[in-house]
């Protein structure tokens, strides 16, 4: 249920990351001024081919996982689901990956079938998930959390058996998904993101209210109206395909999921009215940051943006974890 | 009107409740009772759509209620649970407005102000006690019924144990909201433990006994000593209160369920 709170906080969002993308188009291991444009051909290759592309992709992945996160942690009516803790990000890779294989190809730039193929790849994942996650019917947050483990080790597994076969250029396009890197994206996968982030995430603000029905439990919410098994399958069709583009075009980048979502509802509450613009907008924003800490660090060597998402987000998992417990245990869900 | 013609019902391999033969008009406060495990619950459930009969047919409004949409069932009954499980931290008017969406704060107030816990509106709901969070289940239950009612329908409350947790006083004000909305003309079924508060409040006092009708009507007929016996398996003496309605049940020290001795 939007309120004032919640708006402002979206406001304040949609200012900030078109400004944060402003600024990140001059950071980078080549200093640029936005004078330069005028004169300088490399300066503008620089800027409109590398980085702009680059910027984009840092915003829409980082919003397709932050909504990804927050559309997991309502489905499973818990905050400690993240597309990577729970394996959805791991089998996305090994959907792309297997794809990759099959294809022969290192790019991972060009046409459909890497997407789509990390696409279904998540989507079993999830449902493997969901279905390893429920003790007789109900979800159980230890039961998510351990077949995600499992998932994600059964995928890592497949992945670098892959890789152990793989010709260079897969070797070569493959290895960047252990990490998480944006080095590999590129104007059609870019697109792809363009065309099918900003809808999901709007249509996930139109399901908001189901989703606070839904927190009640599956039966209060049929009761009070909502059809829980297509809410459920809505649900998890869009978190598979948020995770999916994004793996498909920067690898696994884990922890945004989890850490903007509750960032999110701390500030603004617990209602999923806006939630899903804000965790978007916030996903970007940090993904941002983190792309542009990635790049500079360590110039002109590259940090993986995800080592450094997970360099933060790992010590917040734990945080979580042991809040969680000291509430009552692993039972909920 | 909800009708139940012969229906049975089977679950996990037990049959949990048997050949009932049921019709409730709306318009009055239906007080649901019996021991634990008489299937009074499943009763609910088969009337809410939950659950569908193994034979036989139910019916809410003439249509079979398993087999309607959940948007439709909605605006013809509200259903309140046992154990909703609600963990995150929403505030309680937050609540309260899921049972429809739209509804002004001065309303969400209202509704709990008539149960006597307006003062838990600004409260978080995951900080109140149990019998609170009941209170403010039921008023998301009234606000769902409400708004049905302002679509044109006459929605059924359907409400498992809506006074279990409650001290007496908020029972009795969880009773009058009850009987004021049979008043306007909606059907409540509540099921409840408190057998003496049912006599009172109740227009009509159901009693089940293992899956099947054992007394059926008015509170101070239909319970009756051996209405006990056989339902609760209890030796208990019954006086009318005065003045009435109601009953009084006074329980033999010396009766109760006994385990066969080895």
């Amino acid at each position: 249920m939007p309120k004032p709170a919640v708006d402002r906080l979206a406001a304040g969002l949609l200012v900030a990351t078109p400004l944060l993308m402003f600024a990140a188009l001059w950071v980078g291991p080549v200093a640029v001024s936005p004078a330069a444009l005028f004169d300088d051909p490399v300066a503008r290759t620089i800027v409109f081919e590398l980085r702009l592309p680059r910027i984009l992709a840092a915003a829409l992945i980082g919003a397709a996982l932050g909504a990804a996160g927050a559309l997991l942690q309502a489905l499973l009516r818990n905050p400690l689901a993240d597309p990577a803790l729970i394996g959805v990000s791991g089998g996305a890779a090994l959907g792309a990956a297997c794809m990759l294989a099959i294809g022969g190809s290192g790019s991972l730039a060009l046409g459909l079938p890497v997407p789509l193929a990390a696409f279904v790849g998540a989507l079993a994942a999830t449902l493997l998930v969901w279905r390893l996650g429920a003790v007789r019917g109900h979800l159980q947050l230890s039961a998510i959390l351990l077949a995600g483990i499992a998932i994600n080790t059964l995928a890592g597994a497949l992945v670098g058996l892959l890789l152990t076969f793989a010709n260079d250029p897969v070797l070569r396009a493959t290895t960047f998904w252990l990490f998480g890197s944006l080095t590999e994206v590129r104007w059609p996968s870019l697109l792809l993101l363009m065309l099918l982030v900003p809808p999901a995430v709007i249509h996930l603000e139109r399901r908001a209210i189901a989703l606070d029905v839904y927190q009640l439990g599956d039966m209060e919410a049929r009761h009070a109206g909502t059809d829980v098994r297509r809410l459920q399958w809505e649900g998890v069709i869009l978190a598979s395909l948020l995770t999916g583009l994004a793996v498909a075009s920067a690898g696994i980048i884990g922890f945004i999921g989890l850490m903007v979502p509750h960032f999110m509802r701390l500030l603004g509450g617990p209602g999923h009215g806006g939630r899903f613009l804000q965790s978007a907008l916030g996903g970007a924003l940090l993904l941002l940051f983190a792309d542009a800490v990635a790049r500079t660090a360590a110039a002109p060597a590259e940090i993986p943006v995800g080592l450094l998402t997970a360099l933060l987000g790992a010590p917040f998992f734990l945080w979580l974890l042991r809040r969680e417990l000291s509430r009552g245990g692993l039972a909920g869900g | 009107m909800i009708i139940l013609s012969h229906a049975s019902l089977v679950r996990g391999g037990r049959s949990v409740l048997q050949d009932v033969n049921l019709a409730f008009e709306p318009g009055e406060l239906i007080g649901l009772c019996g021991p634990n495990g008489a299937g009074k619950s499943s009763l609910i459930g088969l009337c809410a759509g939950d659950l569908a009969p193994s034979s036989g047919s139910v019916s809410l409004h003439d249509i079979a209620p398993a087999l309607c949409p959940p948007d439709e069932l909605a605006l013809l009954r509200a259903v309140m649970s046992q154990n909703p499980a609600l963990e995150h931290p929403f505030p309680v008017a937050e609540v309260v407005a899921l049972g429809s969406p739209a509804t002004p704060m001065a309303d969400r107030e209202s509704v709990l102000h008539e149960l006597g816990c307006a003062d838990l509106l600004r409260r978080i709901y995951t900080e109140l006690s149990g019998g609170e969070r009941r209170l403010v289940q039921l008023a998301r239950i009234f606000l769902q019924a409400e708004r049905a009612t302002g679509l044109g329908h006459r929605p059924w409350l359907l409400l498992d144990e809506p006074v279990s947790q409650l001290d007496l006083g908020r029972s009795q004000q969880v009773m009058h909201a009850l009987k004021a909305r049979a008043a306007r003309g909606l059907g409540v079924v509540a099921v409840m433990h408190d057998i003496e508060l049912a006599s009172r409040h109740a227009e009509r006092l159901l009693v089940l006994g293992h899956g099947r009708v054992i007394a059926d009507g008015d509170p101070n007929a239909a319970l009756s000593e051996d209405t006990l016996r056989q339902a609760w398996q209890v030796e208990a003496r019954i006086e009318a209160e005065s003045p009435g309605p109601g009953v009084r049940v006074r329980v033999m020290a010396s009766s109760g369920r006994r385990t066969p001795a080895n």
